[in-house]
């Protein structure tokens, strides 16, 4: 169909602009939220579900184009077709040779996945959609046990408030920090996956488990798997490289900080590191250390000292001169010497709420993020607690020890995870 | 569900062994699977383009050695080290670009051009490059263009850039018909007047999406 609209278009904002420079097979930048239902999943419920949330959701319609100086968000014309899954989690979604939308909605069994490139939203954004999404696949298929109430999705955003780039907002030319002392940050090592898959193994634990473990070390759950995840990475560390840190990125959602309700990026993200070399391994010694480091980072004031440390690049106007395929190669180098600084990541999207009427259709709700490394994410719903480890690696050691220092400690932990080895299987 | 004595986990699926530890499970009652099993496919290059590259590398090194024994008539195997080149220069392009056919053609007309003029300097510039081979090949780019959005029914803002583009590099000819480069004229004027009937068409029909196109990629 041809319209004679002229296309809509947007910059990226800037925690977006390097996604696209830093995008590979393997490493998509795609992320997944699903979540699981009782009953099987109705393709045609969804995709009516779908076209309700694309309304709200304009700035899902885009493709990413080039220009002469930056990338931008240009509506297109394509209509978001639900599928039922038969790509390996987490797929490419951006091509620069084979435009399509920024994310795909998929169905398998009982479980609706959404996946979206990272350049359009980040964790909290995108979970704004799928919300909506599971809101009206619910409203929509199970509206006669509903007749009698009227539930109502707790997001109130505007479209402009959901388009917002927050970063443009909260941006002063302030003080920028310092710069952060190098490090060398112990680097996981060992064959891959073949055809650049992961790994998806997920821990299910009962948050009225795990919360007392948490309240006994007296801490935050964030601090105390953080910990865990550190000293589980520390026992795979050859004698020779114990000089080395471990380091652990931890993407912080700025809308906790500054008012925002954007659906689009707003992330920032903090290093925290542990030396066993000098250190204890024992992990309550590592969770008072962490403790500190979180403390001094988790701050207003760093934070918007950080905000101001990327914007001020992309307010600076001789950088904005330089051509996008130069802009490129310097992203790319900065994201190589980036990935070298930390050693895994672990991202804690926190409590999925939902509006009472609803919740008891939903069993649970997860999410993982692609990696060429080893990553954690981590996210509840009602009295699930789930710890999604994606790996590039054929090694679980990490994961493994990561679950077994939980399950030593008498909390219950239920194992899904994707097929990588035809061997393990009946 | 199945269960991991060794981690005292339990596991969903479908499993004989542990996904931590890979050790035997416990317990004959399975679950569903969580995700779809998604064989390897451990896709393969074309087998086609591998004989080429194969053949390619086979003719060029004997070339150059039959070349360096019987030295006599002169350095021809550079020829066909260029040849070879070239060919492999332009495939490697329309593979690379193959989803984007406007974007393609305009690549194709590149290369092309910068290849035939090294060709034409290589050989003792006869200037063959400029008087025939550019003029025709920005016409072809400029017909097949307008040709192909129409069949395949593509939106004119995907291949708008691609059309100005080669209407601008259609009209480089005048440069060289001002400084006398040329020795036959007629190729290079059809292809100034292609290309100012299509730049026109363009900004006379499409001028709003000219410009709006125009502000996307040129914003700073």
């Amino acid at each position: 169909m041809k319209s004679n609209k002229i296309s809509e278009w947007s910059r990226l904002d800037n925690a977006a602009k390097i996604f696209p420079a830093n995008s590979k097979k393997s490493d998509t930048k795609v992320f997944r939220f699903a979540c699981e239902l009782f009953d099987t999943v109705d393709k045609q419920v969804l995709q009516q579900a779908l076209n309700n949330t694309i309304e709200a959701f304009p700035l899902y319609r885009s493709v990413i184009k080039s220009g002469l100086f930056w990338y931008y968000f240009e509506k297109s014309r394509f209509e978001p077709v639900v599928t039922e899954e038969n790509l390996p989690p987490c797929s490419t979604l951006y091509d620069k040779n084979n435009k399509t939308l920024l994310f795909r909605v998929m169905y398998y069994r009982k479980r609706i996945s959404f996946e979206v490139y990272h350049a359009l939203a980040d964790g909290a954004g995108a979970l704004q959609f799928f919300k909506t999404l599971i809101f009206h696949y619910i409203t929509i298929k199970y509206k006669y046990a509903l007749k009698d109430k009227s539930p109502v999705l707790d997001i109130e955003a505007s479209k402009t408030q959901k388009m917002d780039d927050s970063f443009q907002k909260y941006y002063r030319d302030t003080g920028i920090l310092q710069k952060r002392k190098s490090i060398k940050a112990f680097k996981i090592k060992g064959p891959k996956i073949p055809e650049y898959r992961m790994s998806i193994i997920e821990g299910v634990i009962p948050v009225d488990k795990i919360l007392p473990k948490v309240k006994e070390y007296n801490t935050s759950l964030t601090v105390f798997l953080a910990a865990i995840l550190m000293c589980s990475i520390n026992e795979e560390i050859p004698l020779r490289l114990k000089k080395r840190l471990v380091v652990l990125s931890i993407p912080v959602n700025l809308r906790n900080y500054f008012h925002s309700q954007t659906a689009r990026n707003f992330f920032g993200v903090i290093n925290v590191d542990y030396d066993f070399s000098k250190g204890s391994a024992e992990l309550r010694e590592v969770i008072e250390a962490l403790k500190i480091k979180f403390k001094e980072n988790l701050t207003p004031e760093v934070m918007e000292k950080r905000i101001n440390k990327l914007a001020s690049l992309e307010h600076n106007l001789i950088l904005r001169m330089i051509p996008l395929s130069i802009k490129d190669l310097v992203l790319k180098i900065a994201n190589s010497i980036v990935d070298r600084s930390y050693t895994s990541t672990l991202s804690n999207v926190g409590v999925i709420n939902m509006p009472s009427d609803i919740k008891p259709f939903i069993y649970s709700f997860d999410i993982f993020v692609s990696t060429n490394k080893l990553q954690a994410c981590v996210c509840s719903f009602e009295n699930q607690l789930r710890i999604s480890f994606t790996s590039a690696f054929v090694s679980r050691e990490i994961q493994r020890r990561f679950f077994k220092t939980l399950t030593d400690m008498g909390i219950p932990v239920v194992i899904e995870s994707n097929v990588v080895d035809e061997q393990e299987v009946l | 569900m199945k269960y991991c004595n060794n981690c005292n986990v339990e596991v969903v699926g479908k499993r004989k062994l542990c996904p931590l530890c890979q050790g035997y499970l416990s317990g004959i009652k399975t679950s569903e699977e969580v995700f779809p099993r998604i064989s390897f496919v451990y896709k393969e290059h074309s087998k086609f383009l591998k004989i080429m590259l194969l053949l390619s590398i086979i003719i060029a090194s004997v070339s150059v050695a039959i070349n360096i024994l019987l030295p006599q008539r002169g350095a021809w195997s550079i020829f066909i080290l260029g040849g070879l080149g070239s060919v492999w220069a332009s495939i490697a392009t329309a593979i690379n670009k193959r989803k984007n056919i406007p974007k393609n053609i305009i690549y194709q007309v590149m290369t092309i051009s910068v290849l035939v003029i090294i060709w034409d300097i290589l050989m003792g510039w006869k200037g063959w490059s400029i008087n025939y081979v550019i003029p025709l090949v920005c016409v072809f780019a400029m017909i097949s263009m307008a040709t192909i959005s129409k069949v395949m029914k593509l939106h004119i803002e995907d291949y708008i850039l691609y059309i100005i583009i080669d209407g601008l590099f259609g009209i480089v000819p005048v440069i060289f018909i001002i400084l006398g480069f040329l020795e036959v004229l007629y190729p290079s004027l059809i292809c100034i007047v292609t290309s100012i009937i299509s730049l026109s068409t363009i900004i006379i029909f499409e001028d709003k999406r000219l410009i709006a196109e125009i502000k996307r990629r040129l914003h700073m």
